[in-house]
């Protein structure tokens, strides 16, 4: 019981946490210190070798 | 010794010439390819692998002339002289020319030339060149330019080697840049201007290059004259216009440069280039006479669209079926593997629901996509603009704004950055605003999933089956209400004169195999990674809102509920858990297999006779006899008493399963989620929505497609699973609160409203202030939400 409690506030933090990078993210880009907004809904923006 | 030497060369060429194919050609990159141009608006960067050498190589967007009136055109200057954030100045240039169109793509070239960087010509489309009669003698073409020339075919690979070797031998040879015969006055403008910008350099932060000064002698605007005012004053500008003067001798400065450089061209082109002429009209000619004709191209315009979306509903159903079986297999998996507790419910109602429900909708992106990729590389995108643009003149738009328009029809973020070939601000803003009304690929599967529910699977005039009609439908609401938008805009705010659409149309090619994979396979992983990134971290943030605080009271209620109706029952029927897998022991497992069996064979009948009641009255009827003859051949010393007990366990599970449901929507209704969708229902219920819906659309604005997800959830954990839990369409189609007319509201709703957080900070970094994301946001959602209150009033006082 105990590790399941654990396992579920982990992961509910962890996707807290990555929620949280994204909005950061997002203002970012807003402030034009990235190049795209990372959505996902279109490729990549900057070409990789 | 080994020493790697590292050199930066830029690309720049004309729009649509295949820079951004050599790009990935010589840098392995995937960036995005199309035949149509204004693909690339920011400057790329790849790295080239020579021996002994590595050059960073930049793809600048697209550009007819170094004139930096639009942002894009900037990019390209700056990327030119190393000004661009993060990018080394150039050692050297390839400059990619279409050798088809020669003369114009030179133009550029002499602007390029002035720099004086060691610089390679890289003659692309000589194929097509070949086929319209036109034969370039390469020396020379070099003799004459001072720089090599190499002609290669990308697509094939053709020549990339000569081409890596040329430029690596001229990167190490000093080039003198192009002297072009300017009348004196305007050469010692030139010189005067030059002088002033270099006294102003210290302030600027770099020393500015000769050719720079001729741009602004001649163009007297752009970003680079606002620099210059902003360190020098308004005298800066003062005394720029007295040297415009000075060096014009009355005539126009533009005049004069491109007199000089076509004057030049001419010469270069009577050495290197020979025309034979060809009788009678190309094959793309031909082409074009039909598909940009008023009439026949607008025709041809809305069947292939409407085929697109005809094929999303016939193709994508058995692929979607096979994700949702995989789906639904991994729950049971899932489900019968860990004990029942929040672990179980985060993964089985929260994960899977909530991610599998939106991947599902993955075979219906990619055949959008495919039919995109299709219409791009074989060329027809062009003509699409070239027919758009006497239609969007007439909102105050020009043709140019159509790519970027058409972009958001993908997602809604490459369209806000493509708006920066539109050289006129206002233009360019009102056509930012207007990219978010155009319906993104997010928007898909929340169409589809309620067409699926509430438009039934019939034909219009026998042939035109009604759900890809609505589905089109759709796709032009966005469109709808962005023609007004831009007219109220265009003729407010945003004032501006209608500017001349001058679009190449590139001759039509068979689509390269390669291309379209590649395309399906960007989009298609952007869309999982998606599913995989924040929708299924906003699936958990979701559920844990719609799971907690998951009280012990309800749990306590309703185990006593339970415990009361196990007490009516005796222990023989309340223990009975039947296997239909395993042989039947006694008369009562034999007594349910019988029925089990029954209800199978009522199942596949009712899927075989789908489309013939009378036969499947008939096959019914056969089933119960056999039924009825099967329990007969069950008859037994204890077959009353074991009838009985079948009876009594059909109508305790049936109870039990009412209290576990009653249960679940308990705990649901109780939730975080449920509160906060109770305290929002009055605000949502106009609209046709309970607070289920509400909650569901206020959960996907970071991200539209959440919605799915998010309904998902709420319907796996507002009722208990069993084995008649179907698929989120069979459970909404089930769902007393959802009708058309709801159905019809949320798909409004969706289709004009700013969801997508992203969108937003793109937008408020392309127009660099917060006022047109926040505008964009207010009247966007209020727009929707007027519009699917209209709708939803409407639908529902017709009956729907």
């Amino acid at each position: 019981m105990l590790i399941e409690v654990a396992i579920t506030a982990a992961v509910i933090t962890a996707a807290v946490g990555f929620i949280s990078w994204r909005v950061w993210q997002t203002l970012r880009v807003s402030k034009g210190k990235q190049a795209c907004g990372g959505c996902g809904a279109c490729p990549a923006k900057t070409a990789k070798p | 010794m080994n020493r790697t030497d590292r050199h930066t060369v830029a690309l720049i060429g004309n729009p649509n010439t295949g820079k951004s194919s050599l790009f990935n050609a010589l840098t392995g990159a995937r960036q995005k390819i199309a035949n149509f141009p204004g693909v690339t608006v920011e400057a790329k960067l790849g790295v080239l692998k020579l021996e002994h050498t590595e050059i960073d190589l930049i793809d600048l967007p697209g550009t007819y002339s170094l004139a930096a009136r639009s942002p894009d055109e900037r990019v390209a200057i700056d990327g030119l002289l190393g000004r661009a954030k993060g990018m080394a100045k150039p050692d050297g240039v390839l400059i990619v020319v279409d050798a088809s169109s020669l003369d114009r793509n030179l133009y550029l070239a002499t602007q390029v030339l002035e720099f004086g960087l060691p610089t390679v010509l890289v003659l692309t489309m000589v194929d097509v060149a070949t086929e319209r009669g036109i034969s370039i003698d390469m020396d020379k073409l070099s003799a004459a330019l001072g720089a090599k020339v190499v002609a290669v075919n990308s697509p094939k690979g053709e020549n990339l080697d000569i081409l890596k070797q040329t430029l690596h031998q001229t990167l190490h040879h000093p080039a003198k840049p192009l002297e072009l015969p300017y009348p004196e006055d305007f050469r010692r403008g030139v010189d005067t201007l030059y002088q002033q910008l270099c006294d102003i350099g210290i302030k600027l932060g770099y020393t500015p290059a000769r050719p720079e000064s001729l741009r602004l002698l001649v163009d007297a605007s752009g970003p680079f004259l606002e620099e210059c005012e902003e360190v020098a004053g308004p005298e800066f500008t003062r005394q720029l216009h007295e040297i415009r003067d000075k060096a014009s001798g009355g005539r126009s400065l533009a005049l004069i440069e491109s007199t000089a450089r076509y004057g030049q061209i001419g010469q270069w082109m009577l050495q290197a280039k020979r025309t034979q002429n060809r009788e009678g009209r190309t094959l793309t000619d031909k082409i074009d006479a039909v598909l940009t004709h008023k009439l026949w191209g607008t025709l041809v315009f809305v069947l292939v669209m409407g085929l697109i979306f005809q094929s999303i509903y016939a193709w994508a159903g058995p692929l979607m079926d096979i994700i949702d079986s995989g789906f639904g297999a991994l729950g049971d998996l899932v489900g019968s593997t860990l004990a029942d507790g929040m672990l179980k419910s985060l993964i089985v109602d929260g994960i899977i629901a909530g991610v599998g429900g939106v991947l599902i909708f993955l075979p219906q992106i990619l055949i959008l996509f495919l039919f995109i990729a299709l219409l791009e590389d074989i060329g027809y995108m062009s003509r699409a603009a070239f027919l758009m643009d006497r239609l969007m003149a007439r909102f105050g738009l020009s043709g140019r704004s159509f790519i970027p328009l058409l972009s958001s029809f993908a997602c809604n973020i490459p369209g806000v950055m493509g708006a920066r070939v539109i050289e006129d601000r206002n233009t360019r803003l009102t056509t930012i605003f207007l990219a978010p009304f155009m319906s993104c690929s997010a928007r898909l599967p929340v169409y589809t999933l309620f067409i699926a529910v509430f438009v039934p699977a019939q034909k219009v005039l026998g042939f035109i089956p009604l759900q890809g009609l609505v589905l089109f439908a759709m796709y032009w609401v966005g469109v709808l209400f962005a023609i007004p938008t831009a007219l109220v805009l265009k003729r407010g705010i945003l004032k501006s004169k209608v500017t001349p659409f001058l679009m190449e149309m590139p001759s039509y090619k068979m689509p390269r195999a390669r291309n379209v994979l590649r395309v399906l396979w960007d989009r298609g992983g952007s869309f999982v990674k998606r599913a995989g990134t924040i929708i299924l971290a906003l699936s958990i943030v979701v559920w844990a809102a719609a799971y907690f605080p998951h009280s012990d009271e309800i749990e306590q209620k309703y185990d006593a509920q339970l415990e009361a109706l196990q007490a009516k029952y005796e222990p023989a029927v309340v223990e009975f858990e039947p296997d239909f897998e395993a042989e039947p022991q006694n008369s009562l497992e034999k007594i349910a297999k019988a029925h089990a069996d029954h209800e199978a064979a009522i199942a596949e009948l009712e899927e075989e006779h789908a489309e013939d009641e009378e036969a499947l009255k008939a096959a019914v009827l056969e089933a119960e006899s056999a039924l009825v003859k099967a329990l007969d051949d069950l008859r037994s010393a204890d077959f009353e008493t074991a009838s009985g007990q079948y009876e009594a366990w059909l109508e305790y599970t049936e109870a039990a399963s009412a209290i576990e449901n009653d249960r679940a929507g308990d705990h649901l209704e109780n939730s975080y989620l449920g509160v906060m969708g109770k305290a929002i229902e009055p605000a949502v219920r106009p609209l046709g929505w309970d607070w289920r819906i509400g909650m569901a659309a206020i959960a996907s604005f970071p991200a539209r497609e959440v919605i799915v997800g998010t309904l998902g959830i709420i319907f796996h954990l507002g009722a208990e699973e069993d084995e008649e839990s179907g698929t989120l369409r069979e459970t909404i189609s089930n769902d007393k609160s959802f009708s058309l007319a709801t159905g019809l509201s949320i798909m409004v709703f969706f289709a004009l409203c700013a969801q997508c957080a992203a969108t937003l900070a793109v937008m408020r970094r392309e127009t660099n202030s917060w006022k047109w994301p926040i505008t964009s946001f207010v009247y966007m959602t209020s727009l929707a939400y007027v519009a699917a209150l209209v709708t939803y009033q409407v639908a529902h006082a017709l009956g729907g």
